[in-house]
């Protein structure tokens, strides 16, 4: 499955992953699955000030960098949102400058 | 991190050992700053009254059926008095994020007969209803 995949790659990175994984895995299906989106909501805001981070720390521009980064990651097809979300911080490492994780997803999406 | 959040932590340090998903919420807590992620940590807290409720509701639907029955106004009121007065609270108040936690986190210990950490919950309801009719 790609988020796992993907999650294997970046819990280097950002090692709160792997709680934020177990929850969205232990509320599964309650509720509909409203539980589950809320928690992948919080990941997703998490993502969004990590990103904020690597771009400050770069010293680039946020909307740029996002703009270049949505372009990678359409270009690797469609996924699901949670996928994009990591993707897309995988991508804002490459053009910060860190491109091993974003090339390790990149080779393992597409085998 | 406020009181509420400290509250919120260490009430579900106190579930731990009776529902290992609330112990997964408070890991996932664990690494969130009040300053510095405090979306991520609203959306916890949404995630959190969210299961809370369902489970709830679960357990008294579960307790109606054991009676042969649909469950009904009167059998919340009987199972878990202190529902209608918190609801009222919830209803009324606005109370924003841990408060809100705090109030159905307290509800589902009421139901369920736990009571690590509920003082501390409960004394801070009284808090929460005191300003509440100050305000």
């Amino acid at each position: 499955m790609d988020t796992q995949n993907i999650v294997g790659v970046l819990i280097r990175h950002i090692p709160e992953l792997d709680a934020y994984m177990h929850l969205r895995d232990a509320v599964g299906n309650i509720g509909l699955g409203r539980i589950r989106a809320a928690v992948e909501g919080a990941l997703h805001q998490h993502l969004l000030i990590l990103r904020r981070d690597l771009v400050r720390d770069a010293g680039l521009n946020f909307y740029e960098v996002e703009k270049s980064a949505d372009i990678s990651v359409k270009r690797l097809g469609p996924r699901i949102i949670l996928d994009t979300w990591l993707l897309q911080y995988a991508a804002f490492r490459k053009i910060a400058g860190d491109s091993a994780a974003w090339d390790q997803i990149k080779v393992m999406l597409k085998s | 991190m406020t009181k509420g959040d400290h509250i919120v932590m260490r009430f579900l340090e106190a579930w731990v050992p009776y529902d290992a998903k609330l112990s997964k919420f408070r890991e996932v807590l664990h690494y969130l700053d009040a300053d510095r992620h405090g979306e991520a940590r609203t959306r916890v807290y949404q995630a959190i009254t969210a299961y809370l409720l369902t489970e709830r509701q679960q357990v008294l639907n579960d307790w109606a059926l054991s009676q042969g029955r649909d469950l009904n106004a009167a059998d919340v009121e009987i199972l878990n008095p202190v529902q209608q007065r918190m609801m009222h609270l919830n209803a009324i108040s606005g109370f924003y994020g841990a408060d809100r936690v705090i109030i159905h986190l307290a509800l589902h210990a009421h139901l369920l007969g736990v009571t690590e950490g509920l003082d501390e919950v409960n004394d801070q309801m009284d808090i929460l209803v005191a300003e509440l009719y100050q305000g």
